[in-house]
């Protein structure tokens, strides 16, 4: 079963302070200073495939398992570790072009790349990923490519080289379907899914052999004349003011501050709002 | 020209997006009817065969309805009905439910029909050659204003935003009623079983909420702490880590991912207050605040900030509002001052 990932690397946001978010005149966001990480979707559907190729060998079949980004080469160090921990194709595909709210480029790409000479029978994804927030490329590729997809996956289990077992999230609860193999897969808040890290050695079998890269130009040829492969343009960003009272209860112990919070607020709010 | 709005009443959460709907249409009601020229939009509202009878719109500030029969509800149905009701002569916009029904929909109906799209809009404005729309962006931090340029425009509005729609009464609706019963052609699911049905959100209507962050570290103490929440008439609610590591179920999940909840009051116990989480508990009337760590983004964003550990405040509390039940029995005695 083959077997592709697709992940995007994110600056972690939450380790910008309130202070330091500046907005330059192309709108761009200063976060070359903040760590940067696997966008948390990715990170659980490159783990999910990897729990699905591990019950793959156990049944006595194989699966490749690959994973490809788009975007510069911060995510190199990413394709390296995703190699040592058993990805057997790792790729980035360069390129410079503003991608943030622009899922339909990158969804193009991805579609270009499969329709390429990647041989293919499942794709993971995840639901969304920042900066932009669009929740719509994994939706675009399958629509694109033509195959059916699953939103919100939280779980996936191998049964047969052409089908798997899929558990999602719906509106109407939790659902879980016996899937023809190919499909696409949006992953979602999957509990139990934290990537798992690559020993030293695994690293050094990989050496330093650099990562893969292709160019967009060399994709985006053949994507079909006609298909949308803008999307929105921005013309505004702003900080949101999180900003509340931030009254800070002080007192000598804990029991004499839980008593000053029960006097002189929520006791009064408690019976104000009948609860 | 024209705008549709979609919606699906074979979703749990339908009676939800019906008002989400009403709220939605009469916030943006001048803009929508200018696109109408007059003529007031049209609703599309699938629903299922199984269901006993017809879904209820009543309230809805729209004319026309469409019923869709489908024999039952899947994405790829849904979409290949809506594509041969729209495909001949496609309205201007299309507005989807705020549910993940509706971000599928609203994006892939958008590639179908070859307009463009964009989700979790928080409002809209029409312009000859574009539509500007908000909504927030960098994982909640910021607010983006975005433009879309081909037509069809496909949208969905941003949850939590629109809730309490003013429902219209005086309307006397057209209906169209459809039937995509025959259509079943979904051959990629072999077998299909619900592990657990969606049942009322108990977060999204709770008076009350305890907010538990990864500050708990396990899952023995979010057992505790939803005692406790009961014990106050609370309900638990959790941030993305503890659900993750599986100490409490997905349905308790709070944020931009998980449900806005609206409540009167949130204690927020060891969550730093990350804006993606901010998005579930923004609503709140009043926050409180507990957390070891005073630089923590929560501090600012909250009314009341207690910096201590919170296992101690909350014990502490419960004592005290144990005890002021009792006194409360006992007329006349009152709580020491402090
Ligand atoms: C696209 C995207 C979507 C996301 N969606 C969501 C979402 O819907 N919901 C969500 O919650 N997150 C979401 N996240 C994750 C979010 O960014 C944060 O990582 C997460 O909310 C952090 O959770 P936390 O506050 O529990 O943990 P942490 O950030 O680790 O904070 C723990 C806090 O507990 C405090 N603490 C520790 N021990 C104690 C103690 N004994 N007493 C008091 N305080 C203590 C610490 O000081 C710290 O402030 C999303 C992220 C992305 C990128
Ligand atoms: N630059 C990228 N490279 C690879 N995959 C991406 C990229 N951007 C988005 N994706 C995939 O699309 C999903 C949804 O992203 P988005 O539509 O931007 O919210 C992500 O979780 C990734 O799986």
């Amino acid at each position: 079963m083959y077997i592709l990932t697709c992940f995007k690397v994110v600056p972690d946001l939450d380790k910008l302070s309130g202070s330091s978010w500046t907005i330059d005149d192309q709108l761009n966001i200063e976060t070359a200073f903040v760590s940067k990480m696997i966008n948390p979707y990715d990170e659980s559907a490159l783990e999910i495939a990897l729990q699905l190729s591990d019950q793959i060998t156990t049944s006595g079949t194989t699966a490749e398992l690959s994973a490809i980004t788009i975007g510069n080469s911060q995510a190199d160090l990413y394709l390296k570790s995703l190699r040592a921990l058993g990805y057997k194709k790792a790729c980035r595909i360069n390129c410079s072009i503003d991608l943030r709210f622009n899922p339909e480029y990158i969804a193009a790409l991805i579609g270009a790349y499969i329709k390429q000479n990647n041989p293919c029978d499942l794709i993971l994804m995840g639901r969304q990923s920042g900066e932009g927030d669009n929740a719509k490329t994994p939706f675009i590729t399958a629509e694109i490519i033509g195959w059916p997809c699953i939103a919100d996956v939280l779980k996936v289990d191998y049964i047969s080289p052409k089908l798997i077992s899929v558990t999602n999230l719906t509106d109407n609860g939790i659902l879980r379907q016996t899937v023809k193999l190919p499909c696409l897969l949006a992953v979602g808040n999957a509990p139990n899914s934290h990537l798992r890290v690559p020993t030293l050695k695994t690293i050094k079998t990989v050496g330093n052999e650099p990562a893969r890269v292709i160019e967009d130009k060399n994709l985006i040829k053949f994507v079909k004349p006609g298909q949308k492969i803008n999307g929105a343009k921005l013309l505004g960003l702003e900080l949101i003011d999180h900003t509340r009272q931030g009254i800070i209860i002080e007192g000598n112990s804990a029991e004499e501050k839980a008593l000053l919070l029960y006097n002189n607020y929520l006791k009064g709010w408690l019976a104000d709002n009948g609860l | 020209m024209d705008f549709k709005y979609i919606l699906n009443a074979c979703s749990a959460d339908y009676p939800a997006r019906l008002s989400e709907a009403c709220a939605f249409i009469n916030a943006h009601l001048k803009i929508l009817s200018d696109i109408g020229k007059g003529t007031a939009g049209e609703a599309i509202i699938f629903y299922c065969h199984s269901a006993d009878r017809e879904p209820d719109f009543t309230g809805l500030p729209l004319q026309r309805i469409k019923l869709v029969k489908l024999n039952n509800y899947q994405p790829e149905l849904a979409l290949s009905a809506l594509f041969s009701i729209e495909k001949d002569k496609p309205a201007e916009l299309y507005i989807f439910s705020g549910n993940q029904t509706g971000t599928e929909l609203a994006v892939r109906f958008s590639c179908r029909i070859g307009g463009s799209s964009l989700v979790d809009i928080d409002k809209f404005e029409l312009h000859d050659s574009h539509l500007e729309c908000y909504k927030s962006v960098y994982s909640g931090y910021l607010k983006g204003r975005l433009i879309l340029d081909q037509k069809p425009y496909c949208l969905t509005p941003a949850r939590g935003i629109y809730t309490a729609g003013d429902k219209s009464d005086d309307i006397i609706y057209r209906i169209t009623k459809l039937d995509f019963e025959d259509l079943t052609n979904i051959n990629f699911i072999k077998k299909s079983e619900y592990i657990s049905k969606q049942e009322n959100n108990q977060l999204e209507q709770a008076g009350f909420i305890v907010a538990a962050g990864r500050g708990v570290k396990g899952r023995a103490e979010i057992g505790r702490l939803e005692n406790i929440a009961t014990e106050l008439g609370a309900q638990l609610g959790v941030s993305r880590p503890v659900a993750m590591n599986a100490w409490a179920p997905l349905d308790r999940l709070l944020g931009s991912s998980g449900t806005i909840s609206r409540p009167e009051i949130c204690l927020a116990l060891a969550v730093s207050g990350s804006a993606a989480f901010y998005a579930g508990i923004e609503k709140s009337k009043y926050i409180i605040a507990v957390n070891t760590d005073d630089h923590a983004p929560i501090i600012k964003a909250a009314d009341i900030v207690i910096i201590d550990d919170y296992k101690k405040i909350l014990d502490e509390l419960v004592l005290i509002i144990k005890r002021d039940k009792e006194l409360k029995g006992n007329a006349g005695k009152a709580l020491p001052e402090v």
